[in-house]
């Protein structure tokens, strides 16, 4: 492998390692966006559980990317 | 979902709760996809037939209904499990009271999750021990120990000899 490429690589690497380094609320926020892609390129809503859960109780008004941490305040 | 669940514990519906499974396993890796919250529970009455009653209803109290195996709490559908071994009996015990945005927290810990993951086997369970190892969250030490404690001694060294090359 040419030297610079294996360093690209090695500076990838180091960066991804470095996210497991954030704030645990931050990574569920993440968590949340991949989930939310995922849901888009299947074709369905972003977040039909929120929706249903409102129907009782309207507990929270955003499904956001930190709707988790919203949610652990008891929103 | 912890006020929730601290909420549960106080009004004795759950005798005490622990997060585990992906989101847990975001505490000590890079974040990683999942569409669920899997929550371990003991129950104050765990030989009732409907164990997970008590808490469906006090859910549904408060506006969160099931759907499915799952009851939807704010953006996350919520998985209870009531222990069922041992090992996970333990891994309630001994969670950690994490910190989550200022909210108190109940967490299993790196070493649990990775013996949890360990007993059920999948490829995507393979998958976390080598990321809690990768991300220093355990060691081959600190996992031996439990493994062997709960009968998984030798799952343990099929998985360093299939994954870490151990001999």
């Amino acid at each position: 492998m040419p030297p610079d490429l294996q360093k690209l690589f090695e500076a990838q690497a180091r960066w991804q390692r470095a996210r497991a380094l954030l704030p645990w609320h931050e990574k569920i926020r993440m968590a949340e966006l991949m989930r939310a892609t995922a849901r888009s390129l299947r074709g369905e809503s972003a977040s039909p559980t929120v929706e249903s859960a409102r129907g009782a109780t309207p507990p929270t008004a955003e499904s956001g990317p930190d709707a988790l941490a919203r949610t652990a305040r008891g929103g | 979902m912890a006020t929730l669940l601290n909420a549960m514990r106080e009004a004795e519906v759950i005798a005490e709760y622990a997060l585990f499974g992906a989101a847990a396993q975001m505490r000590y890796t890079e974040a990683v996809a999942t569409f669920d919250a899997d929550v371990l529970v003991a129950v104050p009455s765990p030989q009732r037939l409907d164990v997970l009653r008590p808490l469906y209803d006090f859910c549904a109290q408060r506006g969160w209904q099931p759907e499915g195996e799952a009851i939807p709490v704010g953006a996350w559908p919520v998985q209870f499990i009531p222990v069922f071994s041992p090992l996970t009996r333990e891994a309630l015990a001994l969670a950690d009271t994490a910190d989550f945005d200022g909210v108190p927290f109940r967490v299993v810990r790196a070493d649990h999750l990775a013996v949890i993951a360990l007993s059920v086997g999948r490829a995507k369970d393979f998958a976390r021990i080598l990321a809690l190892l990768e991300a220093k969250a355990v060691t081959p030490e600190s996992v031996v120990g439990v493994a062997a404690r709960h009968g998984l001694a030798e799952a343990w060294t099929q998985f360093q000899r299939r994954f870490l090359h151990a001999s």
